[in-house]
Order: C-alpha cells, then sequence, then structure tokens
C-alpha cells in the first residue's frame, strides 16, 4: 500500500469515526440527563439521582400510555407475524399470477411517507364512520410492520429445503401435520424474530399512533405531550432511556432468533 | 421387454404415463412393470424424466396421462402420505430439528403403535443400518454415509411396499459410495422390499439392479438385465451410455443357420450368432456391432 492510499485510509477512518459520535452522541445524553439532579436539561451536570425514575413510578396516566402501547404492540406483533407467514410460505413455494405485484404492494408501506399513510387512514376511517380506538392505531401499526414481518419469514421460508416437506409427505404425515410438525418449528426462531421487531417498531411509532389515537394516546404520544412542560423534561429523558435500553434488548434477541434459525435451516446472509 | 421377470409379480405398474413441465415433455408415454421384491434402477443422464418418474410413483405430482397403480391399486388422486411408498432423497432430507430416533419414529407416530413398539421398530431400524446406539445424537452431527443410513432407517422402519431412492449415494465419496452399492443390495436381500433406484451411475446400475431401464428424452430406450444391457445395447446411444465400447461398421454378407456372416472393414469376414446381431439382419444390411468385451475397466 502507498503512502498516499494509508492517508487516505486514515482520512475515511476518521471521518466514519466522527459520523458515529454525530450518530449516536444525542442518545448518549439521555442517561447523562436521566440521572442528572436538575429540574433542567443543561450543562453542567448537578450530580446523581434516582427522582426522575420515581416521578414516572407515580404518574398514573403513564401507566395507561404504557399498557395501550403494550396492548397495541402485542396485537401489532402478532398480526402482522400471521399475516407475514402466510405471506412468506405462499411467496417461498408457490408461483401464482400477479405474484410479483402482490409483493410489491406488501412491501410498499416500507417506503411510503408514514405521514401520507396516516393521513390517508384518518379520511378512511372517518369516512367509513369508525370510532378512533387503539384498534385503529393496531390497524395502521401492521400496515407498517408487515414488510419487515415478511421479509423476515421470507428469508427463513426459503431457506427451507422443501425436501424436508416432502420427506415428511412420504413418511404418511397430512400437509397440516407437516406444517405444525416440520415447517413452524423449522421457521420458529424467524417467527419469533419477526415478533420482537414488529413489537419494537409498532412501540416506538409516533406518526399513524399521532393520528390515529382517539382518547387513549400510546406512549410516543404522551412522551410528546409531555414535552410542552419544561418541568417534565428530566422525567421524558429518564422514560427515554428505559425505552433506549428495552429496545436494544428486544432487537438483541430477534437477531439472535434470527441467526439461530439460520444456522437451523442452513441459510446465508442477514436481516440487520 | 417391458414385462415383469416371469416369477415376479408386478408390484408397480406404469402405463403409459406422460408428464409435462411447461413447455417441456419430462415423460413421452412410459410404460414398466416393476417386479416384486426386486432390485430397479433408472438409470438415465441428467434430464431424461427418470426423477419425474420416481416423483410420479411416490406421489408429488401427479401425470398427465396414463397411470401408476402400486400393488394393484390405481394411485391417480392419491397423495404422498397415503401411499405405500418410501422416499429416501437425494439430500437425505433428515429433520435437522429431531435427533437420529426421532427422525426414524416421525413416520410411526400415525401408527399409534405405542411407546415401547415405536421404540423395538426404531431400534431394530437403526440395527438394520449399523446405526445401533445412535439413536440420542443430533442429526446436525452426522457425516454425510450415516444421514444417508438415517434416511433408509426411516424409511424402512414403515415397511414400505416400495423404497424409493432417488440418486442417494451421489454425495458420497467414491469409497463410501462403493462401499454402499454393496450394502444397499445385501439391505434389499435382506429386506425382501422392491427398491427402484434413480441414478446416473452406469457402474452403480450395473452392480446393484436385477433389472435396469435406460432412458433417454423422456423414453425408456431398454429394459433388460445388467447382463443383457452390457452384452446387447440395442442401439448405439445404449451402448455408448452403459460403457466404453467398441463399435465396428459391418455389412451383412449372409444369413445361414443361425449365423450371419458380416464382414468388417479392415478385419474381414466374421461369424457371429444371429441372437447378437443387432436388428433384424439381412443380407447387405449394413449396420454397427458394438463390442462390450472390449471394455476397459
Amino acid at each position: 500500500m502507498s503512502a498516499g492510499a494509508r492517508a487516505k485510509g486514515r482520512w475515511l477512518r476518521a471521518y466514519a469515526v466522527t459520523y458515529l459520535i454525530f450518530l449516536y452522541a444525542p442518545v448518549l445524553l439521555l442517561p447523562l440527563f436521566a440521572f442528572n439532579n436538575s429540574a433542567v436539561v443543561a450543562f453542567p451536570l448537578k450530580g446523581f439521582t434516582t427522582r426522575h425514575f420515581s416521578v414516572l413510578w407515580n404518574t398514573p396516566v403513564l401507566h395507561e400510555a404504557v399498557f395501550n402501547s403494550l396492548y397495541v404492540g402485542l396485537s401489532t406483533a402478532m398480526l402482522s407475524t400471521i399475516l407475514g407467514i402466510c405471506a412468506a410460505r405462499a411467496s417461498a413455494r408457490f408461483d401464482f399470477p400477479g405474484k410479483k405485484p402482490i409483493i410489491g404492494f406488501i412491501m410498499l408501506p416500507l417506503v411510503l411517507p408514514e405521514i401520507i399513510v396516516a393521513v390517508a387512514l384518518l379520511v378512511v376511517l372517518v369516512q367509513l364512520g369508525l370510532k378512533l380506538s387503539l384498534w385503529t392505531v393496531v390497524l395502521g401499526h401492521v400496515l407498517v410492520c408487515t414488510p419487515f414481518s415478511y421479509a423476515i419469514l421470507n428469508s427463513a421460508f426459503l431457506n427451507l429445503d422443501r425436501s424436508l416437506e416432502e420427506a415428511s409427505l412420504d413418511l404418511g404425515e397430512t400437509r397440516l401435520g407437516t406444517f405444525f410438525r416440520v415447517t413452524l418449528p423449522l421457521v420458529a426462531p424467524g417467527v419469533i424474530a419477526s415478533l420482537l421487531i414488529a413489537f419494537t417498531i409498532s412501540l416506538d411509532e409516533f406518526i399513524i399512533a399521532f393520528f390515529l389515537t382517539g382518547t387513549e394516546p400510546t406512549l410516543p404520544v404522551y412522551i410528546w405531550g409531555q414535552l410542552r412542560f419544561v418541568a417534565k423534561l428530566p422525567s421524558v429523558m429518564a422514560l427515554g432511556f428505559i425505552l433506549l435500553i428495552l429496545s436494544l434488548a428486544l432487537l438483541f434477541a430477534a437477531e439472535f432468533f434470527r441467526r439461530r434459525s439460520e444456522r437451523q435451516t442452513g441459510g446465508q446472509g442477514g436481516f440487520l | 421387454m417391458n414385462t415383469a421377470n416371469g416369477e415376479r409379480r408386478a408390484i408397480v405398474d406404469i402405463d403409459r404415463v406422460a408428464k409435462s413441465f411447461g413447455d417441456v415433455q419430462a415423460l413421452r408415454g412410459v410404460s414398466a412393470q416393476i417386479g416384486e421384491g426386486e432390485f430397479f434402477s433408472l438409470l438415465g443422464p441428467s434430464g431424461c424424466g427418470k426423477t419425474t418418474l420416481l416423483r410420479l410413483i411416490a406421489g408429488f405430482d401427479e401425470p398427465d396421462s396414463g397411470q401408476i397403480r402400486i400393488d394393484g391399486q390405481p394411485t391417480a388422486g392419491v397423495p404422498a402420505n397415503l401411499r405405500p411408498t418410501n422416499m429416501v432423497f437425494q439430500s437425505y432430507a433428515i429433520f435437522p430439528h429431531l435427533n437420529v430416533a426421532q427422525n426414524v419414529a416421525y413416520g410411526l407416530r400415525r401408527l399409534k403403535l405405542g411407546r415401547e413398539e415405536t421404540r423395538r421398530r426404531v431400534d431394530e431400524a437403526l440395527a438394520m443400518v449399523d446405526l445401533a446406539g445412535y439413536g440420542e445424537r443430533g442429526s446436525s452431527a452426522l457425516s454425510g454415509g450415516q444421514r444417508q443410513r438415517v434416511a433408509l432407517a426411516r424409511a424402512l422402519v414403515l415397511r414400505p411396499k416400495v423404497l424409493l431412492l432417488d440418486e442417494p449415494l451421489s454425495a458420497l465419496d467414491k469409497k463410501l459410495r462403493e462401499q454402499m452399492q454393496v450394502e444397499l443390495r445385501r439391505l434389499q436381500r435382506a429386506v425382501g422390499i422392491t427398491f427402484v433406484l434413480v441414478t446416473h451411475d452406469q457402474d452403480e446400475a450395473l452392480i446393484m439392479s436385477d433389472r435396469i431401464a435406460v432412458m433417454f428424452d423422456g423414453e425408456i430406450a431398454q429394459l433388460a438385465s445388467p447382463e443383457t444391457l452390457y452384452r446387447r445395447p440395442v442401439s448405439r446411444r445404449v451402448a455408448s451410455f452403459i460403457g466404453v465400447m467398441n463399435f465396428f461398421d459391418a455389412t451383412v454378407k449372409g444369413v445361414s443357420g443361425g449365423k450371419v456372416e458380416i464382414d468388417i472393414a479392415g478385419l474381414g469376414q466374421v461369424e457371429i450368432p444371429q441372437a447378437q446381431a443387432p436388428g433384424g439382419a439381412a443380407a447387405g444390411r449394413r449396420g454397427r456391432l458394438a463390442s462390450a468385451s472390449a471394455r476397459k475397466c
């Protein structure tokens, strides 16, 4: 390697490091201010405290928001995973007319601006005369989570050796029995990964939830509401810190299961 | 040529079976009868339709026309799980989430034999393929040869009427392959089940089979015993596929008393028994003589 190329390599590395700092420094501020003993979010730091967390503990409205978010997240995870299983199984195993456009439309919400989806859904729901509730939020979240579920499950189904299912049939098992005794156990890690990813996405989704929520706010909508009160800011930081840890834990768990699925079915390539 | 050996009852009766995939005609009206207890091979180059025929017998695909009877029963519309056939897949298709014993016991669950009987039959099947004591092993810890034995045990434990083998030895190295050829033959004799083997390996087919159907382009070119196939191939194509042969261009000079006198260019006149002459020998006819005796070994 010439001296010029080495210098260039050094610059690129410096650039990459700067980039990552810029990306993650704000996230690192979360725990800093969450434990900062002060009513204002500003430097210099004033010492260690956990009182912002106890404020959270004593706010019943927040608990309701957490419950709403869990309710929406779990429902979304279940629904989009079931839809993802059906779509992935169909597209991995069969060829049918219009397959490509159908898959295209399933994946489309991934690139559609969420605000467009949210406004469009709101208009339709109001026109239909449906009352806004947690279920309308679930509806919107299923729309944006299904592409992720499909993508994860599709690779799980594609990695599954077709002769395994044929072997099961050949050994006398019915099609339904084969699905439960062979197919599902082998794609189970993919199913779990899909559940976790969909739950995580739903948990911190704001725009759709903001538009489609009725009188019961989800956690992100609640947090947004709190930002108007400067005094609440430190406790929002504390809440954000908890959410960050939870999200990371869920993502790591999802990736762990996805990799296990890959090992089991002998596939290659990664999602994260 | 398409009848089963005299003393054997036909267990699989393939009657003018045709199958197409899109524009590709995989099978063009194939007929054959496979005898009970026979070791039968479908031999041919890739794309000749041999695997398609095997999958039709197993029930993974349905023929476009014609029919297949297994043990006298028509199979049209009968799904793979209800047919008295079991298959050893090319990839072995060992269930990766089950251990060896669970793999072998997979098909037994449907029979509801009870824990003791299931266990006894699994042990018996594993012993049959020299894998006694391997029951608790995880399937990912098995070598290629062991996987193949598990696949065999898993199929044989159900005591099928016909065992279908789709290129079962192609994934093994040469030494193991030769060993397994002998062992498969021994196993087949021991259990007395009809084996239908798909292979593109001539030596494999010649060593193991009672009868071989040589297939080209979706048709059976010749169905005969290895001996006949080797000594009296019906066409140049069959002859050159079966092994390394010498071909002589010859002209028939005359036919008399069961002998055919032929003139081979460069070698002079030779008399051969009429039974060995390819096709109908008549004076003046030109033909090719394939000599198997000069085959390299």
